[in-house]
């Protein structure tokens, strides 16, 4: 079951550099150090870093096996890999939704949702149907693609995106400053930053990935991972598509129920 | 193993000198209007108000320019050596950091390399006292007031390099405090 699910996120994030990673694991420690840099292995540290209390670890120079093992591990449960974009081309672009505002519980910001939904929207206009994947707090929403495409490419694409959102948003009642929408590759040759990928309960709040089905809603984890693989099998674009969505989107805009 | 955690900016170098000497000029390239700039540019030179803490322009601009600060910063006297010295003596040496090391961590590697500061890991994190005090590290060399203040309360053998800031305190510390690396060795041995 574990070397199914490991495959099937090599395959969806199939152009991610699994040279490095960054590992959020509730681990610590220089002993818990030792094990995960074991010299056979050649895995280095680049940094390893506290933030919001989760112990983060860059590391490097990873043997395929090495990746494997922590893809288990994240499928497991114990760990959250978080992947870093290959620096020139990918097959996935993302749309990082957050809240800017710490709130009670696990009950996302409703300009969160909003954003989300907007974005859903435009993308559905132009024939993209992305996984809605639950973060911390926020969203994730993976648009996958047959192909790697250039990275300034895609970029140019969220960018079209996330402009009409936050416009749609201001011109609808909502505070889009409550909203940091972050756009995964970048644009430029640095790709730094990571993104945890789908298939792991988050080592902070102990909650799954859950995908936002179009029509269900939240799945089960188990539905999770089927739908995960039917978006893959039946959801990704070609490059043909990116440029024709580039085109479709020029002149549209929309408005959405006002803030009551 | 004995463990020391060790700063960099303002401890191993001489950061806020390099930040208050080097002129930055204007240039388009920083996707500001010139106002905009010069007033970041001052802030960043001497305090950030908390309002603009989220400041996404302000935030990127002072990330781009600190770059530029973290190597042109010149190494304090006697700081590799004393490095050295650790390492020699067997310490676990553990650069800590607030920098944003997703951005800098190559520029970070390449200025300890060149002036010969040997380490054993790199850590970044905005409250050096709990990760200190989470990882079981008894040992800092820090200049920042909020460590230098706090950390000696857990139990951390806080070492800071005294600045005029620290004169101007007005919180007591156990924290010691040192005026060059050779006094600082002395403390240690």
């Amino acid at each position: 079951m574990y070397s199914l699910k490991v495959e099937l996120l090599k395959k969806f994030y199939s152009t991610m550099d699994r040279t490095v990673m960054k590992l959020e694991a509730k681990d610590y420690g220089f002993d818990f150090l030792d094990t995960i840099l074991n010299p056979i292995t050649g895995t280095q540290l680049d940094y390893a870093e506290i933030k919001g209390n989760i112990p983060k670890y860059k590391l490097s120079n990873l043997h395929p096996k090495v990746y494997d093992y922590f893809l288990k591990c994240h499928i497991e449960q114990s760990c959250n890999v978080c992947g870093y974009f290959d620096k020139l081309q990918n097959n996935v672009f993302v749309f990082n939704i957050d809240g800017t505002e710490k709130k009670e519980g696990d009950e996302l910001a409703e300009d969160v949702k909003v954003a989300g939904g907007i974005i859903t929207k435009y993308l559905r206009k132009v024939n993209i149907e992305p996984l809605v994947v639950l973060s911390g707090r926020g969203y994730h929403l993976w648009c996958r693609m047959t192909e790697p495409v250039d990275n300034e490419v895609l970029a140019d694409f969220i960018l079209r995106v996330i402009v009409r959102t936050l416009a749609t948003m201001e011109n609808s009642g909502f505070d889009k400053k409550k909203v940091n929408i972050s756009k995964y590759p970048h644009d430029n040759e640095q790709q730094n930053c990571s993104l945890r990928l789908f298939g792991s309960k988050h080592v902070k709040n102990q909650v799954f990935s859950h995908i936002f089905h179009p029509t269900q809603g939240a799945l089960s984890e188990a539905d999770s991972w089927a739908y995960f693989k039917e978006h893959m099998d039946n959801q990704s674009i070609t490059p043909e598509h990116l440029t024709d969505a580039m085109e479709k989107l020029k002149g549209t805009y929309f408005e959405v129920e006002r803030r009551a | 193993m004995k463990t020391i955690a060790i700063d960099i900016d303002d401890t191993l170098n001489d950061f806020s000198e390099t930040l208050a000497a080097m002129e930055f000029t204007y240039d388009e390239k920083y996707g500001l209007d010139q106002e905009t700039f010069k007033k970041y540019l001052h802030w960043i030179k001497t305090e950030m108000p908390d309002g603009e803490r989220k400041n996404k322009e302000l935030v990127k601009l002072r990330l781009t320019l600190h770059r530029e600060i973290y190597k042109a910063a010149k190494v304090k006297p006697g700081a590799s050596e004393f490095v050295q010295w650790l390492k020699s003596e067997g310490w676990r040496i553990v650069i800590m950091t607030y920098r944003d090391l997703r951005y800098v961590l190559e520029d970070t590697k390449d200025w300890l390399q060149e002036n010969g500061i040997p380490y054993n890991y790199i850590f970044s994190t905005e409250d050096k006292t709990s990760m200190c005090n989470v990882w079981g590290i008894n040992y800092l060399i820090e200049d920042s007031i909020r460590e230098v203040v706090i950390a000696p309360e857990f139990d951390i053998q806080v070492f800071y390099p005294i600045m005029q800031k620290h004169l101007d305190m007005e919180f007591e510390t156990k924290a010691i405090g040192y005026s060059n690396f050779k006094e600082l060795k002395q403390c240690i041995a």
